[in-house]
């Protein structure tokens, strides 16, 4: 338990940072934004990138860990959509759903990886990218699917949806890495070093950066709409997780950072997407906000009941 | 020549990247400065404060480094206060000399805290960190005494520089660091992790920062000054550190940690110190970048040539 206190209380506390600095208006909002493409452009890919060109995939059972992550986006996936039409008969908007809807199946990649870092380092890191190479293509183009059929705004083209698979930093990053990696050719030292580097300042920032988008006056509105997509994120996404790691004999390391994919918030561009695409922004800045601060007490507890 | 190139140049790539992504636009002008300020005040004092009371300084040959250091930065102080006279002959104005003034003196200890990491992993560390406590109280006093008495805008106030030296995030870190050290006082597990989390960062942050901003703007109208200070910074600073660590008879990773601070540019924050108080904010600018660019260079071959690296 104390090894879970003390890797979870500094990146608390960096949320908090990131927070106060907002509040207190420290820095301006284009620094922030400016911080926000700074990680998810340039830090984040350079750390994927040399871990998983770094990584020595045989002494991990990837493709187990592949199929669990993979099978329990599905099965939330299957569970959200089914949900979609009980909404409907109890009349709830359609743009409203699509908030529940990435409330409950995306996930706040920054933070995970962060953490796993905290806890694993480099081994950590690499597993958590198969969990981004599995993960984000599926629940990307899932997402801008339901948001466009339950907003009824411009559907998505096979076109467009190719278009933002093949120009996602993560996505790219993880299929550099994986290429450096199968091809055997590393990364020349002095560019290993400067990725190292990189990676390193990622982390700090990204999780100051989490905690610049809570906004806590968002929180008393919050209604049924936000219990559902945070119950079914915070507590069945990870226990999906653990029945399909069950399965699938994934145990161990590798366990628990599947585990910590399926507990971690949803993601912060959620509210960017939502805003892009006529869903529920408030009610989306909302789930954020209420997933991220829960979150620091639910995945401390799982992580206990799990076993690290 | 190989492993010191493999050192220096992680160094470079930073700064170009953040050259490179601040006149790529997108991610706005306000990053930069911004990323400047949270290393200054919240990513380097963590970094500092644990790596002095983290530090074993009984295992350092310490008492010669010192003397080597120090004896080179009064020299260099002293011959920057030298030239004062010709630069008034030359008919440079006093926002110029101070300029030229931090230039030759300051130093970038954040490049030579890389370098030195990715050279000496644990000891490099230690050893910068000694002279950013020692030499950044100095600098920042005489730098700001030199900027009073010879820029416009300001008269000089000892109280004013006192506050200056004393909320300088640097000079209280090592203060607060070095505090911990003696006394033995064991940060908690906790709090290092804390410190760990933001200071891993400092590095990576604070190059970019820098490569953000270099400006090149108007170094042909101050050709000459600029030129002056890259010789006397990079080549002559340099020069007589190796002197001067040769005579007293300094050895090993100690040498080489001496050469590197006495070959790293100048400090990136004396531009902000130069805008604050009337100094030639625009010529510093120049001569930083200028510094910082050719130091590629320079650094190199002077690590080659006067050390065992």
């Amino acid at each position: 338990m104390l090894n879970i206190i003390y890797t979870i209380a500094p990146i608390f506390f960096l949320i908090s940072l990131g927070y106060i600095f907002n509040k207190r208006a420290m820095f301006t909002e284009g620094f922030w934004a400016g911080v926000e493409h700074l990680c998810y452009y340039v830090l984040f890919p350079s750390l994927i990138i040399r871990t998983l060109a770094i990584t020595d995939f045989s002494k991990f059972p990837a493709l187990d860990i592949a199929f669990t992550m993979g099978a329990s986006v599905v099965s939330m996936l299957v569970i959200v959509s089914l949900g979609y039409f009980i909404g409907k008969s109890v009349g709830m908007a359609g743009a409203s759903y699509s908030s529940i809807f990435q409330g409950a199946t995306r996930w706040n990649t920054f933070a995970v990886v962060a953490v796993v870092f905290g806890f694993y380092g480099d081994a950590g890191v690499s597993i958590a990218s198969i969990g981004i190479a599995v993960m984000i293509p599926m629940l990307n183009v899932a997402n801008v699917t339901a948001l466009a059929l339950m907003v009824g705004k411009d559907a998505p083209t096979l076109g467009k949806v190719a278009k933002m698979l093949s120009t996602n930093p993560f996505i790219i990053s993880c299929v550099a890495g994986l290429v450096l990696n199968f091809i055997g050719f590393g990364l020349w030292e002095p560019i290993a070093n400067t990725m190292d580097l990189l990676g390193r300042s990622a982390l700090a920032l990204s999780l100051l950066a989490v905690g610049v988008g809570v906004d806590f006056s968002t929180i008393k509105s919050s209604g049924i709409a936000v219990f559902i997509s945070t119950f079914l994120k915070l507590a069945i996404m990870p226990l999906m997780m653990f029945g399909f790691a069950h399965l699938f004999g994934v145990t161990g390391m590798s366990l628990t950072i599947a585990i910590l994919c399926g507990a971690a918030p949803t993601a912060g561009a959620s509210y960017i997407l939502a805003r892009k695409m006529g869903g529920d922004a408030t009610l989306m800045a909302n789930i954020i906000s209420v997933q991220t601060l829960l979150s620091i007490i639910t995945i401390p507890i799982i992580l206990y009941y799990v076993g690290v | 020549m190989l492993i010191i190139l493999y050192a220096i140049l992680p160094v470079f790539l930073l700064i170009a990247l953040g050259y490179g992504l601040k006149h790529f636009k997108f991610l706005g002008k306000d990053l930069f400065s911004g990323l400047e300020h949270l290393c200054y005040y919240f990513l380097f004092p963590p970094l500092i404060i644990q790596t002095l009371a983290d530090s074993d300084f009984k295992s350092l040959e310490i008492n010669n480094f010192l003397t080597v250091t120090m004896l080179n930065l009064f020299l260099v102080i002293g011959f920057a206060v030298l030239i004062y006279p010709i630069a008034k002959k030359l008919n440079l104005n006093g926002g110029k000399y101070s300029s030229l003034f931090q230039g030759i003196t300051r130093w970038h200890g954040f490049i030579a805290l890389t370098i030195a990491a990715n050279l000496f992993p644990t000891q490099g560390i230690v050893y910068i960190t000694i002279i950013l406590a020692t030499y950044t109280p100095i600098l920042s006093t005489i730098n700001v005494i030199v900027l009073s008495l010879t820029a416009q805008n300001q008269g000089f106030s000892i109280l004013g520089l006192l506050s200056k030296i004393i909320l300088n995030p640097v000079v209280y870190s090592c203060l607060i660091g070095l505090m911990l050290n003696v006394t033995g006082f064991e940060l908690p597990t906790i709090v290092s992790n804390i410190f760990n989390l933001l200071g891993r960062s400092a590095m990576g942050l604070s190059l970019i920062a820098l490569g953000g901003a270099l400006v090149l703007t108007h170094v042909k109208s101050s050709f000459k000054i600029i030129t002056f200070s890259v010789v006397v910074k990079l080549l002559l600073v340099p020069l007589s550190m190796f002197i001067i660590g040769k005579w007293l008879g300094l050895e090993g990773i100690g040498f080489a940690i001496a050469l590197i601070a006495a070959s790293v540019p100048t400090a990136s924050s004396g531009y902000i110190l130069a805008r604050k108080m009337g100094g030639d904010a625009i010529l510093l600018a120049n001569i930083i970048s200028i510094q910082t660019i050719l130091s590629l260079f320079t650094m190199p071959l002077i690590l080659h040539y006067s050390t065992a690296i």
